[in-house]
Formats: structure tokens, C-alpha cells, sequence
């Protein structure tokens, strides 16, 4: 990769199925050291965006380039069932070679409280993920790509990833990309995000520049003159209106306020079903 | 990485060694039983040739003899068993289970290479099932080479015995295996895996029993002389005395039972014979010689190897795809 700090770059990457593009005309960059939050619905495309950046997929068409070593949690992370936590990280050791940090790993699964000993299939579906997370990060990867990793967990084990996750990403600078569909879980923990919907990239950038760029106005989108309206509700005067802004807003300030993340994903999802229906 | 193979697979090798051991101890105890009884009834000089006149009208040889019947079939099942197993529980799973649990996205994500990881895989499923067929069949081979004619120890032509050999042991399970291992990256399940791969190899197992193996090369077409074919006790007889044309072809139903009607006697005299020939018929056998056993031999494991080979090549295919 050309530019230093861009840490994954996808060009025009596609992936066709059977039934149809499952991911199609996918293009991004992702700075190094960046927390991106993929965001989608259910089945649209963020899996195999992942599973194609790691390297478990061949697109159909583009590229996607990393840098560096990637590691990869899928989702539902798989691990060997009957393995103990112990044979789970003599796994990683052997399948890594001089890429496994046998230190880390252990000091991880220390932090964790995972006791060495208890089968996996034991464990519970935090802990699970959380053996799942050590096992990615002990490789010691450039880039970690991460499969809804907070699914089915319980708010104490959901904090106790996030806490991992963001004590790795300032310890060692690793590129992260998690994807979701509850976006609210991602809030304040990613400063990126990537807005997939049916196979398409609907909205990437820097979640501050976003946020910035989009206002939602208490007006009908008959007023808004040459900003670009996302979704309005309601009618032609009145009602509320997400708008991309191009300029001043000549609104009064009282009715424009500022989107909250979790407000301009879902407005945009709307937004495309709208146009879809 | 073959800790990791052996790991994970390592249930399914030792309940096949079990098995080995278990079938291993049911030979030996048949073996030493029958030599006993070999002792205690004086029989010991049928055992090279049972068809001398004083073995043929000895009853306790021919007691004993349809006592070692069961005993060698028995020992057919579980060998022919074993190398069903063999696919069904070590083959099938092998990768069934990977991509049934979504453990191969694990496995695949490491630094390792997905080339390294299916073949260190195979080989540690393939390596030891592999040995087990051998002993099986060596074992097999001392027990019935021990006993002579009470094993039938040169009709190992005949179908019952051909399959036990070592070799087309050896055919058998890498074949077994590799359509386990093929079924389990098609399927993605274990159990539909398994249950596909009993079914295949046994029908195919079957099939090539049955209807390919008589034609590996043309039968000798013998005109009917018991003396000749009584010499060569290691032949493979497919048909024996049979109504033919004179040029050794087929003859239809109904021209058949025409010179039936026609020719008196019994199957076989020289009145009998002189007047199918009358007729323009003839009693031949199709017999293969017992020279032809080890190229029978090879015919068959190179064909067993090759099916493994293409099904292994197709696993191959098919875990790329997966990625793709």
C-alpha cells in the first residue's frame, strides 16, 4: 500500500452469489489505527466484506489490500469445543508459529479470568468471545476484524470486550473494524464508520466529520432549498428532516439540532428502503 | 500442527485402534483354537491338500471344516467393516465437523496455510487407518496361511477372501477415507456426511465386486475337463459348466431348454457332451487363472487409489470454492 496511513483499502470489490451481488462496487480507506464500526441490517454484505478482507473469500471483482498481518473473529466464534482454554492457545501457537505472543496471550487470558483448564464448550458465550479475541490478538495482527462481536452478550460482558479491545488498540496501535447492526453498542467506542446496506457502501467516513456534516431540521423538506435531503418525515412544511448540509442552513437555529450516530444510521437505512419500495 | 491434528482427531484414531485391537484378538483366539482342533483330531495332513482320498472320507476334518466357515466370515464382516468405519468415522468428520462447527474460519485465519492444514489433517486420519488395514490384513493372511485348506488358504482368488488381502485392504480405506473426507467439505454436516459415505462406499465397494471386477481381463473360456480345472485350486471360477456355442458365446433361452429335451443323460457324461455338440454346443467354464491373483491384485487397488486420488483432488476443489 502506497499511503502509510491507510491501513485497509478496498477498490471497487465485488462479490457475486448465485442469488445475486452479496457486496458490489465496495470502495473504501480506512486509516491505520482507526476504530471503524461496520453497520448494517442482516444480510447486508458485512460478513462477507470481512470474510473477504481476511482473506477467507475471493471477490468476484476489485481488491482489498491490508497492511500488515489481519486477524479474524467470526461470527459466532467458532472455536474447538472440546478443547480446554489451555489447548485453545497451544492452537494458536502452532497454527502462528513466530507470530504468536505466547505471553500476551496468557497475560489476556489472565486479565479475562479465563481459567486455563475449562473445556471451551464450559465457558460461557462471553467468555467464549472473549477467548475468541485473545486468540486474534496474540498474533499480534496490524488489522483486527471483528464478526458482531458483541452479539449475545450480556452489557458486563459486552464492556469487558470493549475495555480489551480498546486497551489493544492504545497499547499497540492495531487497526479495528467490528461490525454490527445494534449501532448504539459502538457509540463512543469507534471514530470511524461504514455504512453498508444490501451489498452496497451506503456512508463511510470519520464519525465526527458525519455527525458534522448532517443536521436534522424540525422543517418539511420544502424548505431546505440545495442540501441534500436523507429522509424527511412527515410533510412538505413541517415534520423533521435529516439533511446532508452543503453550506448555511437558512433555517432558525432553534429547529436544527445535531444527529445523534445511531439517528443518521438508521435514517439512512430508512432512507434506502424508501427508494427500494 | 500435528498436535492440533492429532487433537482433534484423536477420539475417532483410538476407537479405530480398539477395533483393530479387538478384531486382531478375535483372529488370534480363532487361530489357535482351530490349531488345537487341528491337533486333537489328527487332521494335520489334510491341511496342504484336503482332497486326498483319506482326508475326503475323513468326517472329523470336514466337522471341523464347516466350523471354520462361520469363523471366516465373521472375520470377512469385520474386516470389510473396518474399512467402512474407517470413512464413515474418521474420513467424514474430518472436515464435516470443521465446517459444520464454522471452526475451519478459525483454523484458516491463522498464519498457516490452508494447503498445510488439509493435508496434515488428512494424512493424520489417513496414516493410521492405513496401518490398521495392513495389520488386519497381515494378521488375517498368518491365521489362514497357518491352517492351509481348512482357510481355504488358496482360494484367496474367490470373492470373500480377495477383499481381505492387504492390499486391496489398503485400496479399500484410502478410498473409504478419502469419500469421507470429500462428503464431509460437500455436505458441511456430520451426520448427512457419514451417512453418505456408508452408502458410497458401499455400493461402490459392490459394484466394482460385482460387476467389474470379472472383466479386469477377458475369462479363459475351458472346454469342460474337471482334471484341468482340479489342478489350478487357486482359480477364480465366474461360471462352470455352462451351455455355450461352440465359438464360447451365450446361447438364447429357448435353444437352450430345446437341446435339454433333446440330450438324455447326465450333466456332464460323454453321451451328454456328444450330443450338444451334435446340436452345435458345447459345456465350457470361464474361469480366471490363479496366476492372475496379484494382477487382480493391483488392478483393483490402482483402481481404489485412483478413485481416492480424484476424490481428494475434488476435496481440494471443494475447500477452495469454499473460499471463493
Amino acid at each position: 500500500m502506497s499511503d502509510p496511513g491507510v491501513a485497509v483499502r478496498a477498490e471497487g470489490l465485488g462479490l457475486r452469489r448465485r442469488r445475486g451481488w452479496a457486496l458490489r462496487d465496495c470502495s473504501f480507506e480506512l486509516p491505520a489505527g482507526s476504530v471503524t464500526a461496520l453497520v448494517g441490517a442482516n444480510g447486508a454484505g458485512k460478513s462477507t466484506l470481512l470474510k473477504i478482507a481476511a482473506g477467507l473469500l475471493r471477490p468476484s471483482e476489485g481488491a482489498v489490500a491490508t497492511r500488515g498481518s489481519v486477524g479474524f473473529v467470526a461470527q459466532d466464534k467458532p472455536l474447538y469445543r472440546g478443547f480446554t482454554v489451555a489447548e485453545m492457545l497451544r492452537f494458536g501457537r502452532v497454527t502462528n508459529a513466530e507470530d504468536w505472543d505466547d505471553t500476551y496471550a496468557r497475560q489476556l487470558v489472565g486479565e479475562a479470568a479465563l481459567p486455563l483448564s475449562a473445556k471451551v464448550n464450559r465457558l460461557s458465550g462471553g467468555e467464549r468471545a472473549r477467548l475468541a479475541l485473545v486468540l486474534a490478538l496474540a498474533r499480534r495482527p496490524d488489522v483486527l476484524l471483528l464478526d458482531e462481536p458483541l452479539s449475545e452478550m450480556d452489557p458486563v460482558a459486552r464492556e469487558d470486550v470493549l475495555r480489551t479491545l480498546m486497551v489493544a488498540v492504545a497499547e499497540t496501535g492495531v487497526t479495528v473494524v467490528l461490525s454490527t447492526h445494534v449501532v448504539s453498542d459502538l457509540d463512543g467506542v469507534c471514530d470511524h464508520l461504514l455504512l453498508l446496506d444490501r451489498g452496497v457502501v451506503q456512508l463511510a467516513g470519520e464519525v465526527e466529520e458525519l455527525l458534522d456534516n448532517h443536521r436534522v431540521v424540525l422543517a418539511g423538506r420544502g424548505d431546505l432549498g440545495d442540501h441534500q435531503v436523507i429522509l424527511g418525515r412527515g410533510g412538505e412544511h413541517r415534520g423533521t428532516t435529516l439533511v446532508r448540509v452543503t453550506g448555511e442552513l437558512d433555517v432558525p437555529e432553534e429547529l436544527v439540532s445535531a444527529p445523534g450516530l445511531e439517528e443518521l444510521v438508521i435514517a439512512y437505512l430508512r432512507a434506502n428502503r424508501g427508494v427500494a419500495a | 500442527m500435528i498436535w492440533l491434528a492429532w487433537r482433534q482427531h484423536r477420539a475417532a484414531l483410538c476407537a479405530l485402534g480398539v477395533y483393530v485391537l479387538a478384531v486382531v484378538a478375535l483372529m488370534v483366539y480363532y487361530r489357535s483354537t482351530m490349531l488345537a482342533e487341528v491337533d486333537a483330531r489328527h487332521v494335520w495332513n489334510c491341511l496342504p491338500d484336503e482332497r486326498t482320498q483319506a482326508c475326503l472320507r475323513n468326517r472329523s476334518y470336514w466337522q471341523l471344516w464347516a466350523i471354520s466357515v462361520p469363523a471366516a466370515r465373521n472375520v470377512f464382516w469385520a474386516l470389510a467393516g473396518y474399512m467402512v468405519l474407517a470413512g464413515v468415522f474418521a474420513g467424514a468428520p474430518a472436515f464435516g465437523r470443521e465446517l459444520e462447527q464454522g471452526t475451519h474460519l478459525l483454523a484458516l485465519s491463522q498464519s498457516v496455510r490452508p494447503r498445510r492444514w488439509f493435508f496434515v489433517k488428512l494424512g493424520m486420519v489417513a496414516v493410521p487407518a492405513l496401518l490398521g488395514a495392513v495389520v488386519l490384513g497381515l494378521v488375517r493372511a498368518w491365521w489362514v496361511s497357518s491352517l492351509g485348506d481348512l482357510m481355504g488358504a488358496r482360494e484367496r482368488f474367490q470373492p470373500g477372501q480377495f477383499e481381505v488381502q492387504p492390499l486391496t485392504m489398503v485400496g479399500y480405506t484410502v478410498f473409504a477415507l478419502a469419500l469421507g473426507v470429500a462428503c464431509g467439505l460437500l455436505v458441511r454436516r456430520v451426520v448427512p456426511a457419514m451417512a453418505l459415505t456408508l452408502v458410497g462406499a458401499v455400493g461402490v465397494m459392490y459394484v466394482v465386486g460385482r460387476f467389474l471386477r470379472p472383466h479386469y481381463r477377458p475369462p479363459v473360456v475351458g472346454q469342460f475337463d474337471r482334471a484341468e480345472f482340479q489342478t489350478d485350486r487357486a482359480r477364480w471360477s465366474l461360471r462352470q459348466d455352462v451351455i455355450v456355442d461352440l465359438a464360447g458365446g451365450d446361447v438364447d433361452g429357448a435353444r437352450r431348454d430345446a437341446v435339454l429335451r433333446a440330450c438324455d443323460g447326465p450333466w456332464g457324461s460323454r453321451a451328454f457332451e456328444g450330443c450338444l455338440v451334435d446340436h452345435g454346443l458345447r459345456l465350457a467354464s470361464f474361469v480366471h487363472p490363479g496366476h492372475r491373483f496379484w494382477l487382480f491384485q493391483g488392478i483393483e487397488f490402482g483402481l481404489f487409489a485412483l478413485l481416492a486420488g480424484v476424490l481428494v483432488a475434488v476435496a481440494v476443489w471443494l475447500l477452495r470454492r469454499r473460499m471463493s
